[in-house]
């Protein structure tokens, strides 16, 4: 995987395990931080909430309130910590949550079958599953990057929220439902919906078609 | 009776939970008999391996030029 980034230390970290070298590294934190900060914003849509979340990451991270294994990345290591700040924000922000709001977006959502499937059950004709590229070629490919972003930032809240919650910040969908106070099948819904959005906005901004800008 | 509209979804619950016998019984008897349900398939695996690399930090460098 080709990355921007090259990571100034040994591959398994070893070196920064009791070293604090890495916040000395402008350039490298400053693309951390960026990187962070993106993440972070997609996960919170609200920019003030991402910055205190990456802020309070790279502090953590800085004064090695969790240790550093050192066999992994410690890019990755940092993201590690950045979800756990995530999950604590989204905890807090949990508790103004419109559970009516989220029943609503969910009725609003029978319309989508009706776009997608046909009246036996079958995909309805323009709605058909077009094969995608190879994701070992395809995920190196900016495009997919920046149509995947914005097609995330394109969920409703509420189901976008579920979704990360479950995909990007690991939560178990039993942790999530009850968060939610939500039933399991609830739950499972607002997941299917997430999936059946990405993928039909992905395929309808042209993923996966040869006319592509000729990128894919 | 497997259709589309249900197996997509068990796809789905299988990313979340195991699926139960009779479950995996209706997505395996479909998938063979139906391309789109296969595409389908594919698709929500690469969401997965997109989350999985955006997730821990892998994916966003390259979106340098992105604004
Ligand atoms: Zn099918």
């Amino acid at each position: 995987m080709p990355t921007a980034l090259q990571d100034p230390y040994a591959p398994d970290g070893s070196r920064l395990t009791d070293a604090t070298t890495w916040h000395a590294d402008a350039d490298y934190l400053n693309k951390l931080r960026r990187d962070l900060l993106r993440f972070a914003q997609l996960q919170l849509r609200d920019t003030a909430a991402a910055e205190d979340a990456v802020q309070e990451a790279l502090a953590a991270a800085w004064a090695g309130e969790q240790t550093f294994a050192g066999q992994s990345q410690h890019k990755t290591w940092v993201f590690g910590i950045l979800r756990h700040k995530l999950i604590d924000t989204l905890r807090r922000k949990q508790r103004t949550i419109n559970l009516s709001a989220l029943g609503d977006e969910v009725e609003g959502e029978e319309i989508l079958d009706s776009l997608l499937f046909d009246e036996s059950g079958h995909w309805a004709q323009h709605s058909k599953p077009q094969p995608w590229p190879k994701p070992e070629t395809a995920l190196q490919q900016k495009q997919f990057w920046r149509l995947f972003e914005a097609c995330l930032d394109n969920l409703p809240e509420q189901t976008g929220r579920v979704f990360m919650m479950r995909e990007f910040l690991g939560l178990e969908t039993g942790d999530i439902c009850d968060e939610l106070t939500v039933s399991a099948n609830h739950c499972s819904v607002l997941l299917y919906r997430a999936r059946l959005k990405l993928r039909t906005c992905l395929s309808e901004k042209g993923y996966g078609e040869e006319d592509c800008d000729g990128k894919l | 009776m497997a259709n589309c509209k249900k197996v997509s979804r068990l796809i789905s619950d299988a990313q979340d939970r195991p699926l139960k016998p009779g479950e995996w019984l209706l997505v395996k008897t479909h998938l063979p008999i139906c391309s789109n349900c296969r595409n389908y398939r594919n698709q929500i695996a690469v969401l997965q391996e997109a989350t999985r690399q955006l997730r821990d930090g892998e994916a966003l460098s390259m979106n340098d030029d992105l604004s």
